[in-house]
């Protein structure tokens, strides 16, 4: 059964036997995710916490990616509570690890997530540009600091195609 | 914990996001113990 709830302020219909995440999803918001992927092994556990949004009358915050809404159940995704949870939990995460470069998998959909700036304000896009490699670094300029090493900090016009 | 002067930004946000994001109590209580010095006693580590 369909059920109708509340998405960061708007209403909107999750298919039957959607999470909040999967709708979400549907509907153009992209929690982050890493204990899931659709690929075999990969069940939905709710355990990574990377997923965390806000739910209108509970104490902590959700796991959207196993929580069902319910009739009516107001969703918040963008909040500064919920957007700062699952940054730690990332950066909690990243804290454990090696550097990408030395990771044991740098392509890692975990990446994805540890670098993306979701905070880039609209008409503003951001890629990363910490890492040499990095894709800001290759098409742009490759400076780096004489003794940190470090790339730097550029701005450049864009413009985004379909591929 | 051990600093003598506290990133009390940093562990604001750290104390709220595993009071709010963690799966079960033991987790949420966690940072009850540096949240109740910084909130009775923040001269001791500011």
């Amino acid at each position: 059964m369909s059920v109708e709830f509340i998405l960061d302020g708007k209403p909107v219909t999750a298919l039957p036997g959607e999470t909040t995440w999967q709708a979400a999803r549907r509907l153009g918001t992209d929690i982050p995710h890493l204990c899931h992927k659709p690929a075999p092994g990969y069940r939905p556990d709710g355990n990574c916490r990377a997923c965390m949004v806000e739910v209108k009358g509970e104490c902590t915050l959700v796991a959207s990616r196993i929580r069902t809404p319910k009739p009516g159940m107001e969703v918040v995704t963008a909040s500064e509570r919920a957007r700062t949870a699952r940054r730690m939990v990332i950066e909690l995460l990243a804290s454990d690890m090696p550097a990408r470069a030395a990771a044991p998998d740098p392509q890692a959909p975990f990446w994805r997530w540890a670098e993306a700036d979701r905070d880039a304000s609209p008409g503003n896009l951001f890629i990363p540009f910490c890492y040499r490699e990095a894709a800001a670094n290759l098409l742009t300029d490759p400076a780096l600091d004489p003794h940190g090493k470090i790339p730097e900090f550029k701005l450049c016009a864009a413009r985004v195609t379909a591929a | 914990m051990e600093a003598p002067h506290w990133d009390t930004g940093l562990l604001g946000e750290l104390g709220q996001c595993m009071a709010d994001a963690s799966i079960c109590g033991l987790g949420q209580a966690a940072p009850s113990a540096f949240r109740s010095v910084q909130r009775h006693f923040p001269e001791a580590v500011s």
